[in-house]
């Protein structure tokens, strides 16, 4: 059985990512998942493949999933406001189809 | 003239020891396109077991040391990172094509200070026999967090002049104060393992340890961390490419004069309290040095705006090469010439 829900989806860099997980934790959207990876942006190289001394700087992307589009709105817009007024990062909403809705 | 031909053969012979020859060594191998990598995991690790043992050393050290005599090296590396910051910030920002606050972080990074050229510098006075107070690398956080602290605070400031507070006032989540970044950086990998290692030496035995595995790895670790510095530094130079070409000209000069200003205020310490000309060597490489490892993440976070091209590639290609191929031989043999 498929539910609509709304997928937020996070690109940051590591050094920022507590600030990310904080508001997750305080909106309850307490089950993410965080990916590392690399990249290039438009100052700064985040490598992925070679030896970085500063492991902070790689790329991460959270995602939540969740069955409410208003709290997907809501944690996004706080996302905006208060973690990046000036941090570099990418937020984006989109609607997935999940199974096992209990799960959310 | 004869000081000269003595500093060239000095810079010849560094050549051929494994601190300088591995670092140039890494940089050959990345210049030609090689693939070897060395997992971060592994260089982490040698970091860590460096700074034990500089630590250590230092902890067991500071045992029957006579702490006054810590007292103006610590007050002396305070001001050199403050001065580094201004220095850095008023030379920077006058030149073309600079953003305020890339200059300040830049100036901030070369206040901050670098573990691997310091375990370099320290190996060279070995190497050389001249002596040193093992506590000087407890004067690591003196020069390190003012820096880093007065950098955002200075940057934080150019840019609120900037945008208007009102859209600052935004960033709730994180208001930058003096006590976070001060805790960024004392739990910054590499001041912890320091401090760690401090800690053990001064409160526990670890003479059996530390003779039977910190020091015997030393010589060999730290060759290994110079070839990944060597590689490192080859691969942030297309970065520092992409930024003006004065900060090239800031990182190639910088080392220098900081180190400059550390050996003068460390020749007072010398005659005022006896601080060792070894000592005053390693102030002056502390000075010299530019952070590598804990510097750059706690400026990204405390200031996001600034380019990490410009601060980490001016520091790690060409701030560190020039402070460990030219710096500590210079330093150490300008302590024989005055001391």
């Amino acid at each position: 059985m498929k539910h609509k829900a709304t997928l937020i989806s996070v690109l940051t860099e590591k050094v920022f990512e507590q600030d990310i997980l904080d508001v997750l934790e305080e909106e309850g959207a307490k089950g993410y998942s965080i990916f590392e990876g690399g990249g290039n942006g438009p100052l700064h190289q985040h490598q992925s493949q070679h030896l970085s001394m500063v492991d902070e700087f790689r790329i991460v992307k959270i995602e939540v999933i969740v069955l409410n589009y208003e709290l997907a709105n809501r944690i996004a817009s706080r996302l905006v406001e208060e973690c990046f007024p000036e941090q570099p990062g990418i937020v984006s909403l989109s609607e997935v189809e999940i199974f096992r809705a209990q799960k959310f | 003239m004869e000081t000269l031909v003595s500093f060239f053969n000095l810079f010849i012979s560094g050549f051929q020891t494994p601190t300088l020859g591995f670092l140039m060594g890494g940089m050959f191998i990345a210049a030609m396109g090689s693939r070897l990598t060395i997992p971060d995991q592994v260089y982490k690790f040698i970091v860590f077991v460096l700074l034990m043992k500089i630590g250590l050393k230092g902890g067991m050290e500071i045992r029957n040391a006579n702490l006054a005599e810590l007292l103006l090296p610590a007050i002396f590396a305070v001001l050199i990172g403050v001065i580094i910051v201004y220095l850095g910030k008023f030379a920077l920002s006058r030149l073309p094509g600079i953003k305020p606050v890339d200059a300040i972080a830049t100036a901030g990074l070369f206040g901050a200070v670098s573990a691997s050229t310091f375990a370099a510098g320290m190996l060279h006075l070995d190497d050389v026999g001249m002596e040193y107070e093992a506590w000087v690398s407890a004067l690591y956080p003196f020069m390190d967090i003012p820096a880093l602290v007065l950098a955002i605070v200075l940057g934080r400031l150019a840019t609120e002049k900037k945008q208007g507070s009102q859209e600052v006032a935004a960033n709730k989540r994180k208001a930058v104060s003096i006590k976070f970044i001060i805790k960024d950086s004392l739990q910054g990998s590499a001041l912890s393992a320091l401090i760690l290692g401090l800690l053990l030496g001064l409160l526990t035995k670890p003479e059996p340890v530390y003779e039977g595995f910190y020091n015997p790895l030393f010589r060999g670790f730290l060759s290994i961390l110079m070839i990944i510095m060597g590689i490192e530094a080859w691969q942030r130079l297309s970065e520092l490419r992409r930024v003006a070409h004065w900060y090239a000209v800031y990182a190639a000069i910088a080392p220098l004069a900081h180190g400059g200003i550390a050996f003068g205020l460390g020749a007072i310490a010398h005659y005022a309290t006896g601080f060792s000309p070894g000592g005053v060597v390693l102030l002056s490489i502390l000075a010299a040095s530019s952070s590598d490892i804990s510097g750059p993440p706690t400026l990204r976070a405390g200031l996001p705006t600034a380019n990490p091209s410009a601060f980490i590639g001016s520091s790690t290609s060409i701030g560190t090469p020039i402070s460990i191929a030219i710096g500590i031989p210079l330093f150490t043999e300008l302590a024989t010439l005055v001391f």
